[in-house]
């Protein structure tokens, strides 16, 4: 490296560099402006985007709590043609589905459900969904499919309520010895729950067992 | 240039420069010696962390809330302390899992979304209008602020969000709510065939029997171990009863009190809002077109319910109620509090819009006089002095009852305190007796130590009272004879041979039955009940009877299930199912099962959606750090 004596050739070597790399300095630093501003900006879109979905879905809600599937429906395709990618399009969906099923409207129930499995990016949302297709197929006549969905779901905190679903398909299909099994696999899954708990004992009570042993 | 600071460089100036930088080193970290610092972190869940200072608070909260469900019961006693930490822990890992998986899920409330929960809260309204004055005063009450007050409400808000996701999303499937629906409205008809605990009562027992049943409990027939207590109790309400007021002290007291005797200035406000965040000259324009139509005559009220784009206050003609400096963002302030009554502001910028303010009346700040605060300052400074001199006596009667420990009259007299005496008592006490009966005075008194013969350590009781006890006289258990349990013997023996031989015939009773022997046959002497049918409801049925009987298998067509329980008094019960009744359900209590169900379900799959995020989550509790706190509080 160069040794400088005095400040004038201090000086005269910084005027050097300056008209070297001037330009590349300011354009960078320019370039770097850009980028904070446009990462800014995109920031602020992103935020006001999904307050406007939030406030679309406390308008679902509102409407579900109500009782007004007309306004459940309204708002929801708002948000769902808004918003498809948003988390909040997935919960909505789960309260267009329950819409659906109080209207009777199960096919499409399914359908909304089915696509919460597909899509919803929270895999615990997915959970649920899975839960409640299972149950609207069964409900919908489709035993095997429903029974086909609660074995593909991976074992975890909604076991209970899997195994109780599938204790009420063997019993509908007629097989009380494994309804018995999955419902007492069940009312000790809901170990938390002391009311699905009381449930699934009035079941497995109502196949019968003797209390003095014969 | 450069040369010259390099020259500078030596004096003294660099010296002051060195010793300033010197110091932010020196004192870095010392608070890590003062105590524990309130934003460590004493739990993590994916690295979020969660602060001494939330979980001191969470703690608080978990108290206040129990202490509010057992009012003047010591909780930490009934629950467990680790139960309470464990309850305020969970909430706290709770609540982060949640605001993660907004996060994840994209879920955001807008301040639009929090200001128009917090107006539409009934506890913030008077009249049916939101009021400023009452969410201050509301505040205050719960030692929060708008901005705490502002976050837990958004953190509510995105709460009530999941729940509405999961648990109102949640319906049944119309087959599952019949089907339980039936099973619950189930009949069953039955009669009954009781032997009695009775019929075999007052059976010869042999003199063996009792002896052998006497040795073998040996242990179980002593007299209850019982003791005399002396004891003193330190009160702090005796002590406030006794404090003398040094003339002028409440004077002074009143003087250094004024802050709190104050209640600040508060103004009366009505707005117009022009919405709109940019700011913009349109917006402007509005806001200045709508001043005009004020200052040419039209009322404000009317204005502001035509043209406000605050819905909050819009109705009631823009009226905000009183508040005072605090409540309203910065730019409004300043105007409400600088214009004079009956003044129309020009419009203020504020991030909501425009404003047009005017100020409708204004509520001096205001002190109570000496006079009107002293009757309330002499209680005040009374409990405070007695509460400072009552804990100097627990104090000093710890010290006394260590330091003398074979008496209680020496620490009696130095504190003036009365020694009272006690009869005989067991470990249960004398219930109800406000020392006597208390559980932890009891303990105290049979303390291996006190047993000995030394006092107890001063046990704290309700009402700012602390006792100290000793044992004046013990009466160790004694082994009760033979003949003094005898009676005890016979008729416990009795009861369980009567028990057994009920069991045996009736279980002798159910074979037959089973083997399909006629049921008059069967009961010989004894007889069947008249056929009853009950729901699971029914009043009057025993609980054990009922549990049997909904749990017996469904008789085919024109068969008959047999069953039989022990009652705990004894009786043997055997029933016979004849008819399993499926009802018809009604409409009405159709929907009620589809709305119980459905909210079950729910909330089931909100408990599951949690238990599941913590599963997925990596969650770390650092025990040593709240075991640090605990040294702290309980010291």
């Amino acid at each position: 490296m160069e040794v400088h004596r005095t400040d004038e050739e201090r000086l005269e070597s910084l005027k050097n560099w300056w008209s070297e790399h001037g330009r590349a300095l300011i354009g960078g630093v320019v370039v770097g402006l850009a980028g904070i501003g446009g990462w800014t900006f995109w920031q602020d879109y992103e935020q006001g985007r999904a307050e406007a979905a939030s406030v679309l879905f406390q308008a679902v809600s509102e409407a579900a709590a109500a009782g007004d599937h007309a306004a459940v429906r309204e708002a929801g395709s708002a948000l769902l043609s808004d918003h498809a990618g948003h988390g909040y399009a997935a919960a909505a969906s789960l309260l267009l589905a329950r819409s659906e099923i109080l209207e009777g409207r199960a096919d499409a129930a399914r359908a909304r459900l089915r696509w919460v499995v597909d899509h919803a990016e929270v895999p615990e949302l997915r959970e649920v969904a899975r839960l409640r297709l299972a149950e609207a197929a069964w409900a919908g006549g489709a035993r095997d499919e429903a029974m086909a969905l609660l074995d593909e779901a991976p074992d975890g905190p909604f076991a209970a309520a899997r195994d109780e679903l599938r204790g009420d398909l063997h019993h509908a299909r007629g097989d009380p010895d494994k309804a018995r099994e999955a419902w007492e696999r069940s009312a000790a899954g809901y170990s938390g729950s002391p009311e699905s708990r009381r449930r699934v004992t009035l079941k497995l009570n109502d196949l019968g067992h003797l209390n003095t042993a014969p | 240039m450069l040369q010259g600071i390099r020259d500078r460089a030596h004096g003294f100036i660099a010296w002051i420069i060195v010793i300033l930088i010197c110091i932010p080193f020196a004192l870095w970290g010392v608070q890590e010696y003062l105590g524990p610092d309130p934003n460590v972190a004493v739990a993590e869940v994916d690295g979020d962390e969660i602060s001494l200072f939330e979980y001191r608070t969470a703690l608080q909260t978990v108290r206040a809330s129990l202490n509010r469900q057992f009012p003047g019961q010591d909780v930490s006693r009934i629950f467990g302390e680790a139960f309470i930490r464990n309850r305020a822990m969970e909430g706290l890992v709770r609540e982060r899992l949640i605001a993660r998986a907004s996060s994840g899920a994209g879920f955001v409330v807008s301040d639009e979304q929090v200001a128009g929960a917090i107006r539409s809260a009934p506890a913030f309204q008077r009249d049916g209008v939101f009021s400023t004055e009452e969410y201050e005063y509301a505040l205050r009450r719960s030692g929060s602020s708008p901005g705490r007050f502002e976050t837990d409400t958004r953190r509510r808000l995105l709460e009530a969000q999941w729940r509405d996701a999961l648990v109102l999303s949640a319906a049944a499937a119309e087959n599952r709510v019949r089907r339980l629906a039936a099973l619950e409205s189930q009949t069953r008809a039955f009669s009954r065939l009781v032997v009695p605990a009775g019929r075999f009562a007052g059976a010869e027992v042999g003199e063996e029997a009792i002896a052998k049943r006497y040795e073998e409990n040996k242990a179980a027939f002593l007299t209850p171990e019982e003791v005399r207590l002396r004891y003193v109790v330190l009160s702090r309400d005796d002590l406030a009863a006794d404090v003398e007021i040094p003339a002028g002290t409440i004077e002074g007291y009143y003087d250094s009190r004024k802050a709190g005797l104050t209640a600040p200035e508060q103004r009366r406000v009505r707005h117009i809002l022009v919405a709109d965040e940019e700011g913009g000259e349109e917006a402007l324009a509005r806001a200045e077109a709508l001043r005009a139509r004020i200052l040419a005559g039209e009322a404000f009220e009317d204005v502001a319910r035509e043209a406000s784009d605050d819905p909050g206050s819009a109705e009631s003609g823009g009226d905000l109620g009183y508040g005072g400096r605090g409540i309203w963002v910065p730019p409004f302030e300043e105007a409400a509090f600088s214009l004079g009554v009956g003044d129309l502001s020009e419009p203020v910028r504020s991030d909501f819009g425009f404003h047009l303010i005017r100020v409708e009346d204004v509520r001096e700040s205001r002190t109570r006089s000496f006079d009107e605060a002293k009757e309330e300052l002499e209680r005040e400074y009374r409990s405070e002095q007695a509460e400072q001199a009552y804990f100097e006596q627990v104090e000093r009667l710890s010290n006394l009852v260590f330091e003398q420990p074979d008496n209680l009259y020496d620490a009696a007299e130095v504190l003036g305190l009365t020694v009272e005496e006690s009869g005989y008592l067991s470990r249960r006490g004398e219930p109800g007796h406000e020392v006597l009966g208390d559980q932890a005075v009891l303990a105290a008194a049979f303390d291996e130590d006190v047993l000995a013969g030394n006092n107890s350590e001063p046990v704290e009781i309700e009402g700012y009272r602390t006792v100290a006890v000793r044992v004046a006289d013990r009466r160790e258990p004694r082994q009760r004879t033979l003949d003094e349990v005898r009676p005890e013997i016979v008729a416990s023996l009795q009861a369980e041979r009567a028990a057994d031989e009920v069991r045996a015939l009736g279980t002798e009773l159910l074979g037959r039955l089973r083997a399909g022997e006629g049921r008059e046959a069967v009961a010989g002497d004894l007889v069947w009940s008249e056929e009853r049918t009950v729901g699971r409801d029914e009043p009057g049925l025993e609980g054990a009877v009922r549990e049997v009987l909904f749990g017996m298998p469904h008789p085919g067509a024109g068969a008959v299930t047999f069953d039989g329980v022990a009652l705990p008094q004894g009786d043997f019960v055997i029933l016979a199912l004849d008819q399993v009744i499926e009802n018809e359900v009604d409409a009405e209590s159709l929907d009620e099962s589809r709305l119980r169900l459905s909210r079950q379900l729910g909330l089931d799959a909100h408990d599951s959606f949690v238990a599941a995020l913590r599963e997925r989550a990596d969650v770390r509790v650092f025990e040593d750090r709240i075991a640090v706190e605990d040294d702290a509080y309980n010291r």
